[in-house]
This record gives structure tokens, C-alpha cells and sequence, in this order.
């Protein structure tokens, strides 16, 4: 695939990824370049889509966690740039928990309610145990319950 | 719908019985409005054709600098460290492949993305931290080791240990011994080690290559009459010597060159780590000509003084402003008129970046100096030589990140 065609058919997924784990659209463009470096330094082969999709996954998340390890400050949700995405306040503040949230358990929010993997995949993408995975979702939505609460839900 | 869609709509569809459904829902709704914009589409096309050499750099520069960090320190957060562990490694090779393993799945396992502290350090604390440091570097180690736990409601009778799911290090109400000091260090040794080990393990064709592509760029250098690596050390060192008057003898160093995809740019990137401390100097030196091209003097005190408020700044402008053109004249043996003169700063949420002040120095013919002091004292910090200065200004829009391009032309000031 050529640099246009990978960057068209998976930057999407890829930036949503990235920008809730790192919490800036600057950052977040730097790991999708990178994220697509990597791609087109190694050409992988795959026999389907959805292996190729995972490991551009993989990669991304594994380039986002070695950037926040590194990072000198941990990024802060900026409120003011997410209206550049969602224009009603309450999708926004939502956008902010969730980007509060702990990597491990936004990482595999994001990609069990809004990419669409099962346990076992997402399991196998970030190496981490089923139930580990399991885990993780639990203790995601209890966050969430906690700091969004029902009143925000329903405002939407 | 496709198996994935299916896959989703089951998702949310299975939450229903619970009662976070809805919530979930209108989680999934907010992240779905994240959609990449053409333009940045377009922007990362740019770089990924143009630049994946240097991205990769990054990442491995990244790792490899990174050592024996500031969380010892109480500073959370894990910063690109300069600190050497050559005699530290020795023992780390020792370490068994299964602890390793350990660390960084527990590392993995963390929710929390730094450590933090159940208390901050004391200054006496701090001191012997810093003192035990050196003295870990040259061998000396702790009898045991730093008790962790898995989570909190592991019951444990010790008052100091470190929870694995929070990255908590719970420290006693008493002072901290040296034993425990060490332990502490000795700790974080490892999980840098381990880390290190991982990346070198996980991409060991990358790290291969990397380093033939290095030998390439150099090879490529030297057949169109530039100089060697090891020439460019030995002027890097004289550099050192004569512009911040530092003996590189027992220094580590670390270089590597870079050449521009389109071959109009070439240079050596070298660096001199102290040992035991975080301070290192920087030099880029034109592959070329031999000519210093840019050299950072980075102390410790950077990271641990407060940043000044920008309320601030003008009454220290003046400081800085004469340090930088104090060093132009005594350091590089420039003095001279210059067209024109401009400061500039960043602005970090209200308080100046590091506090250093970037003075710039035109020359007539175009070209610039441009010379970074801190506000607080003067203290050098940076230099860059600058060909053509409205030139420079065209390239920053390439390779600089557009909030830091805008940050600093807000904050750029003409003095003369």
C-alpha cells in the first residue's frame, strides 16, 4: 500500500486511538507518523485486513505508552481543543473523562466500545491476559459512572 | 455491517443489562466526534515521505538516553534523563531474565502513567539521595531490595514499599535510611534497564539497522569530503573546552550523524554525559566544515528550579539579555554591531519555559546567533549558529510543531 492509502483508510482509527491516550492532537500526530513510518520502514504482509489493522493498532498504542513514559509533564486535557471536535459541551466533558482516565483502561475502553474488538483480540493486540482485559473494562466504566455520572449522560 | 460493526453494536448491545449501558453509549458517541482533519491527513503524508528517518531517531535516542531518571527525586513523570549507567550495568546484567520480565509487566499492568509519593522528600533526603546516587554508580549497592506490592489491599507490616497497580511508593513518616535510599534507586536502575532491554529486544531490527544506516550517512559524509565521525568528536571536544571550559576526559559520549534525505544538510550530533548527575552538553557540528553549529549546556538546576511567572520577565529581560551577548563576546570572540536584535521566550502555561530567555543577534550579511540564558541568573544554556536568518524563520514552519511555531511568534520582542 502506498504512504496515501494506508493514511487513508486507518489515520481515522488510528487518531482517535491516539488522541485519547495522549490528550492532544499535536502528540497525536506525531505518533500516527511515526506509527506510519514504522509501517512503511517494514511493508508487513497480511492475509487479511484485520491483521493488518491490529498491528497497526499495536504499534500505535506501543509508540503512545513509550511517549507518555517519557514525557517530562503529563498531558492535560485542553478542553478549549476538543470543541474543534465536538460541539456540544457535554460530549466534550465526557471526552475529557475519558481522556483522564488511566492508559490501560482508556486504551482498552476505546477499543472494546468504539473500534469494536472482543476481550481475546484486544488481549492478543495490547499482550495482556482475557481477564486482565476484563479487568480493565470493569474498572473503566466504574471510573466513568463515577466521574461522568448519570446527570451529564442524560443531558446529551 | 461488517464484522466489526457487528462486533461493536453486540458490544453495546450485551451492556444492556447493565446499568453503565447508556453511559457507554454516549462515551462511544463523544470519542466517534475524534476525526482526523484532511489537513493533518496530508501533513503526516509530508512527513512520513520526507522525515521517517529522523522519527525513528527519535524513538531510539528516546530509550537509549533515558536512564537512571528523577523519580528518585519525588518529580513524577519520567523525563529524558541524562544519566550514564556503565558501571551500574554490570550489575544489571545479572539481574535475572525472570525479574526483568517482572518489572516491565508490572510496569505494563500500572494504571498509573508516573509515580507518586506518599509524602515529598525532605531536604536532607533529597541531599543524601543525590549523594547515594554517585555512590550507587560506583558500586555501592543495597543489601535488599525494595518491598512491592500488587495492590493496596495486600496487607503488608512494612511502612515502606511500592504498590505495583498505583506506582505508589509509600514512604515512612521517619527519614528514610541510606539502605532505603539506595533501594529506591536501585529500583528505578532496573526498571530502566528493563525497559531498555525490552525496546532492544522488541525492535532489534530496527536497532540494527539504525545503526548500519548510521554507518551509511557516514560513509555517504566522507565521499563528499566531509569528516569522520571521530574527527568531529575530537572537534566537538575542543568546542567544549574552549566555549564552557569543560574537560571531556571521562565523559561518556554518545554520536551519531544525520544527513538530510536531499543531501543539502550533514552534521554530527554529539553528546557528553556526566556520570552520577544529569547534566550533558550537546553539539552539533556540520559534517562539512567542522563548524559548531548549535551546543546546550543542560544542568541540573533546569529541572528543579520553579519557572518564572511571564509577569516576571521584564525585569529580568536585562540579565539575560547581557549574559547572551557577554557570551557571544568572551565565548565565541564576537564583538561586534549587530542590525538588529530580537528576544524571544515560551510560554508555558503562564510561566516562561525553563526559564530562558532566546536572544537572537543579525548580523548584516543575514546571518544570526541566537543564545539562550536563563532569566533567573544568566546562565548559559544554548547556542545556535544561524546561516540566514530569514531563512531560518522559513524553516521553522517545517519543522517545528505549529502550537510551538505560534507560541513563539507571540512572544518574540525587538530590541534593536
Amino acid at each position: 500500500m502506498t504512504v496515501e492509502e494506508v493514511v487513508e483508510k486507518y489515520s481515522n482509527i488510528l487518531f482517535r486511538i491516539c488522541m485519547v491516550i495522549l490528550c492532544n492532537h499535536h502528540d497525536a500526530q506525531d505518533a500516527l507518523q511515526d506509527t506510519f513510518c514504522r509501517y512503511m520502514e517494514k511493508q508487513p504482509v497480511f492475509s487479511e485486513a484485520e491483521h493488518e489493522k491490529a498491528w497497526l493498532i499495536k504499534v500505535a498504542t506501543n509508540i503512545c505508552r513509550d511517549m507518555r513514559r517519557f514525557q517530562l509533564r503529563h498531558p492535560k486535557v485542553d478542553l478549549e481543543e476538543l470543541t474543534d471536535y465536538c460541539a456540544a459541551p457535554a460530549q466534550r466533558e465526557i471526552l475529557a473523562e475519558v481522556m483522564a482516565l488511566p492508559v490501560g483502561l482508556k486504551t482498552v475502553i476505546i477499543l472494546y466500545y468504539v473500534e469494536g474488538y472482543g476481550t481475546v483480540e484486544i488481549a492478543d493486540t495490547l499482550n495482556l491476559s482475557v481477564s486482565a482485559v476484563k479487568k480493565r473494562l470493569q474498572r473503566g466504566r466504574e471510573l466513568l459512572k463515577k466521574y461522568i455520572g448519570e446527570e451529564e449522560v442524560i443531558s446529551i | 455491517m461488517n464484522k466489526r460493526d457487528s462486533v461493536k453494536r453486540d458490544a453495546l448491545k450485551r451492556d444492556t443489562l447493565d446499568p453503565s449501558a447508556e453511559l457507554m453509549r454516549s462515551v462511544t458517541g463523544a470519542i466517534d466526534q475524534l476525526q482526523i482533519t484532511p489537513q493533518m491527513q496530508q501533513n503526516i503524508i509530508r512527513q512520513v515521505r520526507g522525515k521517517e528517518r529522523r522519527s525513528s531517531y527519535k524513538v531510539r535516542r528516546l530509550v537509549t538516553v533515558a536512564a537512571v531518571s528523577i523519580l528518585t527525586l519525588g518529580i513524577v513523570g519520567i523525563p529524558v534523563g541524562a544519566y550514564v549507567l556503565s558501571l551500574v550495568n554490570e550489575r544489571m546484567e545479572q539481574v535475572p531474565e525472570e525479574e526483568l520480565d517482572a518489572i516491565v509487566q508490572a510496569i505494563d499492568d500500572q494504571e498509573a502513567e508516573a509515580d507518586a509519593f506518599s509524602r515529598e522528600y525532605s531536604e536532607t533526603e533529597r541531599d543524601r539521595m543525590i549523594e547515594l546516587q554517585e555512590s550507587y554508580l560506583a558500586g555501592t549497592f543495597p543489601e535488599g531490595v525494595l518491598l512491592q506490592v500488587a495492590d493496596e489491599s495486600e496487607a503488608v507490616s512494612s511502612d515502606f514499599y511500592f504498590v505495583q497497580s498505583s506506582a505508589d511508593f509509600h514512604l515512612p513518616d521517619r527519614e528514610l535510611t541510606d539502605e532505603e535510599l539506595l533501594q529506591i534507586i536501585d529500583f528505578d536502575a532496573k526498571r530502566t534497564f528493563a525497559l531498555k532491554e525490552r525496546y532492544e529486544t522488541e525492535f532489534a531490527d530496527e536497532v540494527l539497522a539504525q545503526e548500519e544506516m548510521e554507518e551509511a550517512d557516514e560513509a555517504t559524509i566522507i565521499s563528499a569530503e566531509g569528516i569522520g565521525e571521530a574527527e568531529a568528536i575530537e572537534l566537538a571536544k575542543a568546542w567544549l573546552a574552549s566555549i564552557l571550559s569543560i574537560d571531556a576526559t571521562g565523559l561518556e559520549i554518545t554520536s551519531f550523524p544525520i544527513v538530510y534525505d536531499d543531501m543539502s544538510k550533514s552534521f554530527y550530533s554529539i553528546s557528553f554525559i556526566t556520570e552520577g548527575s544529569r547534566n550533558y552538553q550537546s553539539l552539533f557540528i556540520d559534517a562539512m566544515t567542522g563548524d559548531l553549529e548549535y551546543i546546550q549546556d543542560r544542568q541540573d538546576a533546569l529541572y528543579d528550579d520553579p519557572q518564572m511567572p511571564i509577569a516576571d520577565l521584564a525585569d529580568n529581560v536585562q540579565t539575560a539579555y547581557e549574559a547572551a551577548e557577554l557570551f557571544l563576546k568572551e565565548r565565541m570572540g564576537l564583538d561586534q554591531e549587530y542590525e538588529a536584535v530580537y528576544y524571544n521566550y515560551r510560554d508555558d502555561e503562564g510561566t516562561v519555559l525553563f526559564n530562558y530567555l532566546w536572544v537572537i543577534f543579525v548580523e548584516a550579511d543575514g546571518s544570526a546567533h541566537m543564545v539562550a540564558c536563563s532569566l533567573i541568573d544568566g546562565q548559559f544554556a544554548e547556542y545556535t549558529a544561524i546561516e540566514n536568518y530569514d531563512e531560518y524563520l522559513e524553516t521553522l514552519d517545517d519543522n517545528v510543531r505549529p502550537d510551538i511555531l505560534e507560541n513563539i511568534a507571540e512572544n518574540i520582542t525587538k530590541i534593536k
